[in-house]
């Protein structure tokens, strides 16, 4: 493309000049035109990234963005959840400092006493219903606990908090931007130079990918204790019999780490989503934040299900 | 914030949902709530929740299968999958999950709707034309959320049993035959069924109240109807969970 450059960058060199106001900027600035075939589309597409990444003086530029060097275009162009996610990636390396700090303790340290308060009911709740059951079929209480350990750490754990992550989360994620977006804060955003992805998202969805797992861990201690604690009280199981990770294996682990950072991606990818692209008034944010939870509670049951497909697919094999 | 603070904010929000709930039992018991209205929120939160209770109930019920699949593989006992699968779908995850989701699209919808039309003012107007907002608002929305709740929990439950008899099928090669009388095998009744049921109806009640009173009570412009969404979805799913183990423990295993 460097080869076919028109007369434009002459005259949108000294527009980028004037806006960056860096001096690096007197290098020749490459503009794409629009594109007409597909390889120069999908070039356009890895540039319109790659340039966003690079400090404010970026030498690639794209005319489909209608503010140079940011990451998402305003509104002219929607794009998938995808686009969000490659862009929040990108943005990554130009996150401010503190600022994933500040979200991991909003996010993540605001989240623990709801994710601990449901997680500890969830963990009554599921051994006195399975210990009733499984006294109908084998008298024996001695696996409720070992049983009720294996499905905690390879699912339920991840799951619920990510479901409750999902609500919480979610639908705060988006509420936020989403009302900056109606009351025009992320286009002011754009004038002071402060890129709304870089600020605003990446160092939710880093803030998000360290908590989630970090919660996840915590809220399955908490659902342990309570689960050994309703054992106790009501089949009268002593907690040592109870705490007997016997039948936990590799597999689990791992697919439970695993389901927990998958959904700490997924989480705040679909809600900034749902913010960045609101449109209209109040209920324009109120309609994105039903986006926001809905989408991130499907994409963590849908993961949740793919990724456990494969752990079982996985420990099949090991076993035969 | 101190102590008394918190509890009487937390009376406050309680009493908002009893008064919601109790406006709604009133205007359904005097039969002046609006009949269109109704009708236009049973098909707009009810109806076009379908396909997200659709797909979240098939994934459900294959996740069920997946988490016991090494219990049935350990003790060799792939007639008793039916039963595990229907037991956990009908009492538990089944309404659990159908809660949430509705909690997350009907009830943020219906605290998102409510809460732009208190901040433009537009219930006052209401209110300026002589029509009750309980009996044109409240009440229709409630009866929908609650309608919506049990009826979208009872095709959950059939949806997440065809998930689970599938997911059997490919993953560990239990035929739905034999599912099939695993679940009607006799260690499962109506009762089981009656159990999710009448929790649907509970966190249908929970999930209306909640979102109603949130949605009445928004102040603050666009930003503040965020913030209503965002705590009446908080409470909702909290709300559930504290039903379901309350209910659990309250009805004995039966």
């Amino acid at each position: 493309m460097a080869s076919d450059d028109p007369p434009g960058p002459q005259s949108a060199a000294p527009k980028q000049k004037g806006l960056k106001g860096t001096a690096q900027s007197t290098k020749p600035v490459r503009v794409s035109e629009k594109p007409t075939r597909k390889s120069d589309r999908s070039a356009l597409m890895t540039n319109e990234f790659a340039g966003a990444s690079l400090s404010p003086s970026a030498e690639t530029l794209s005319i489909s963005q209608p503010v140079p060097g940011f990451v998402l275009p305003a509104d002219e162009a929607r794009g998938g959840p995808l686009k969000t996610l490659l862009a929040a990636v990108y943005a990554i390396p130009r996150i401010e400092p503190g600022a994933i700090a500040e979200q991991m303790h909003l996010l993540g340290f605001r989240s623990l006493g709801f994710v601990c308060l449901v997680l500890g009911f969830v963990g009554g709740i599921l051994v006195y219903q399975a210990g009733i059951q499984a006294l109908r079929i084998v008298p024996d209480t001695s696996t409720i606990g070992p049983a009720y350990i294996e499905i905690l750490v390879r699912d339920l754990a991840a799951s619920l908090t990510a479901l409750m992550l999902a609500t919480r989360v979610g639908a705060g994620i988006a509420a936020e931007i989403g009302s900056m977006k109606v009351t025009d804060q992320l286009d002011a955003l754009r004038l002071s130079n402060a890129d709304p992805v870089v600020y605003l998202v990446a160092p939710r969805l880093v803030a998000c990918v360290l908590v989630t797992p970090l919660l996840t861990i915590v809220g399955g201690a908490v659902a342990l204790t309570t689960g050994a604690l309703t054992g106790l009280w009501v089949f009268d199981i002593n907690p040592v019999t109870f705490l007997d990770g016997r039948f936990v294996d590799g597999i689990d682990l791992g697919a439970g780490l695993v389901k927990s950072v998958a959904f700490g991606f997924a989480i705040p990818v679909m809600s900034a989503h749902a913010g960045l692209y609101t449109s209209g008034g109040s209920q324009g944010v109120g309609n994105a934040t039903t986006r926001a939870v809905v989408g991130s509670s499907l994409a963590v049951i849908v993961l949740g299900f793919l990724i456990g497909a494969l752990a079982e697919t996985l420990s099949a094999g090991a076993g035969q | 914030m101190s102590v008394r603070a918190r509890i009487g904010i937390l009376m406050a929000l309680v009493g908002g949902v009893g008064v919601v709930l109790l406006q709604a039992l009133r205007a359904v018991l005097k039969r002046s709530l609006d009949w269109e209205q109704l009708e236009e929120s049973l098909v707009r939160l009810g109806l076009h929740s379908l396909p997200v209770i659709f797909g979240t109930a098939l994934f459900v019920g294959g996740i069920m299968v997946i988490q016991s699949a090494p219990l049935m593989t350990r003790y060799g006992a792939h007639s008793l999958l039916g039963w595990g699968a229907g037991f956990g779908i009908l009492r538990e995850v089944g309404p659990i999950l159908t809660g949430l989701m509705i909690s997350g699209r009907v009830g943020s919808n219906n605290t998102a709707e409510l809460g732009t039309l208190q901040v433009t003012e537009q219930i006052n107007g209401l209110r300026a034309l002589a029509i009750d907002p309980a009996d044109y608002l409240v009440a229709p929305r409630v009866v929908a959320i609650v309608l919506t709740t049990v009826l979208g929990t009872i095709f959950a439950m059939v949806v997440a049993l065809c998930g689970a008899a599938i997911t059997g099928q490919i993953l560990l090669g239990v035929h739905p035959v034999t599912f099939w009388n695993g679940l009607t095998g006799g260690m499962l009744g109506w009762p089981d069924f009656t159990h999710g049921v009448v929790k649907s109806f509970v966190f249908g009640l929970v999930i209306a109240g909640t979102s109603t009173s949130f949605g009445l009570h928004a102040r603050g412009g666009a930003p503040g109807v965020g913030r209503a969404v965002n705590e009446s979805v908080v409470l909702s799913a909290v709300a559930i969970f504290v039903m379901d183990a309350l209910i659990s423990f309250a009805s004995q295993g039966h």
